[in-house]
């Protein structure tokens, strides 16, 4: 094994172990955060004061698979304010990734993205009820001056979501824009989007807690992205539209938690192909602290 | 000169004495709504029982019910528990309560204090417990368990719907 092979091996150790580092070292244990989906906007709430963690190994496919891990750290402010961070790692990259948003939290291949959610409106009306709606807005910063030849530049994101959640029955309607800076006479195109997603927590898996917890979506993903532009030039064919659709599953329990799902294309229009993706997959630990 | 030692002497072993059968909130059995995954309980049952003056807390998820016992001796208020289901990003509705406070009346309306500053407006729910309160001393402490109505904001003045006495 190579010096380079080592050091690779040695930081993705850290990473992964970093989680259980932290909570031996804090003795923390209050908990609670992203609990809903994989790929789509959902109002996910952390309450005040809390702290939680995933790491999440994503691909998608163009050709070839690219292969990246996310940290993200989510952080209850309030009961109605929620910080995360998402920290990405490339494993393996392919020459031309395709665009898009690839996750609630998360923007892009390569992007560090800081954000905030705020929770507008709230309601409960009854036992393991509740009806929200939610406000994100973040800013990235590439980790790469260039991504597919063009100079990239920090961006700004914003997004609306509503949606229910019981003990048996999920659903979250979103949509957001993402708006890249230009950088060196070049811009990568803006992402605009809007996801649904439902969810079903079968009979067999009502038990109640602390037993685990699961259930199942649906979710669905439409992306619009914009042409890009190099040195000042405009990309003609960069943009288009892609609409994803797939099921994910996520499992509960206690203070951990397991998710996975894929996507596939159900109608892509991109004249060039740049952006077009034969499917997305997403597995997600988490750990609240 | 004497007595009067005596006397301070008397009135400082009370003053020294542990508080016998301290006035407080005992049990608490509050219905929480908005909670609905294995990480909204994990949650709110950790905080519950990092709060000092609580020995146990357990969550029903699927009762959507937080079931708290309370120290020997403790300083909780009701606001506080409450307070924190609402900072776990829940919303507290009913509660069962068990209490122990002194008994007053005010405006002709029985209320028993609790030391820690909860104060709660007994609704008497039968002839009985009516009959069995007039008995009771006022100034004397009395333990009692009843049902905070569902539609309560944070308050100094609880309603408390007298089941036992």
């Amino acid at each position: 094994m190579s010096l380079l092979q080592q050091s690779t091996y040695s930081y993705f150790l850290f990473l992964i172990l970093l989680p259980v580092l932290l909570s031996g070292v804090t003795g923390s244990t209050t908990a609670q955060g992203g609990h809903g989906p994989v790929f789509t906007l959902a109002s996910p709430t952390l309450g005040q004061g809390e702290l939680s963690y995933d790491i999440m190994a994503m691909s998608v496919r163009e050709g070839e698979s690219a292969w990246m891990l996310r940290q993200n750290w989510h952080y209850g402010l309030t009961e109605d304010i929620q910080l995360n961070l998402s920290i990405p790692t490339t494993l393996k990259a392919i020459p031309d990734a395709p665009q898009g948003r690839l996750g609630t939290l998360m923007g892009t291949y390569g992007d560090i993205e800081m954000s905030g959610l705020f929770r507008l409106f709230k309601t409960y009306p009854g036992v393991g009820k509740r009806f929200e709606s939610t406000l994100l807005v973040s800013g990235t910063v590439p980790t790469e001056d260039r991504r597919n030849s063009i100079h990239v530049g920090p961006s700004l994101h914003a997004g609306l979501v509503t949606g229910y959640a019981s003990r048996t029955l999920y659903g979250w309607v979103g949509g957001g824009y993402q708006h890249y800076v230009e950088q060196h006479d070049d811009r990568l195109g803006s992402i605009t989007y809007v996801t649904g997603v439902v969810g079903y927590r079968p009979p067999v898996f009502q038990h109640d807690y602390p037993k685990p917890d699961w259930r199942i979506f649906l979710e669905s993903v439409t992306e619009w992205i914009g042409d890009s532009q190099l040195r000042g030039q405009t990309l003609d064919g960069t943009g288009g539209m892609k609409s994803m659709l797939g099921p994910s599953v996520l499992g509960l329990y206690g203070k951990w938690g397991l998710s996975a799902g894929i996507l596939f294309p159900i109608y892509t229009d991109f004249s060039d192909g740049t952006n077009a993706e034969d499917f997305r997959l997403s597995m997600v630990l988490s750990y609240w602290f | 000169m004497r007595h009067l030692t005596v006397i301070i002497f008397i009135a400082s072993l009370f003053w020294m004495l542990p508080q016998s059968g301290h006035a407080q909130l005992e049990e608490v059995k509050q219905t929480v709504y908005g909670m609905d995954c294995a990480p909204c309980a994990y949650a709110l049952e950790n905080r519950m029982n990092k709060m000092e003056g609580i020995t146990s807390a357990s969550v029903s998820l699927n009762d959507g019910l937080l079931t708290a016992t309370l120290a020997n001796e403790n300083t909780l208020t009701l606001n506080q528990i409450r307070k924190a289901v609402v900072e776990s990003g829940f919303s507290p509705k009913k509660a069962e309560i068990k209490v122990t406070g002194t008994l007053q009346k005010e405006d002709g309306r029985y209320v028993i204090i609790t030391p820690s500053g909860d104060k709660y407006i007994l609704k008497l729910n039968t002839s009985d417990t009516a009959k069995h309160l007039g008995n009771i001393r006022l100034g004397q402490k009395i333990t009692l368990s009843g049902n905070i109505p569902q539609e309560t904001a944070e308050t100094d003045y609880w309603t408390l719907a007298v089941d036992d006495v």
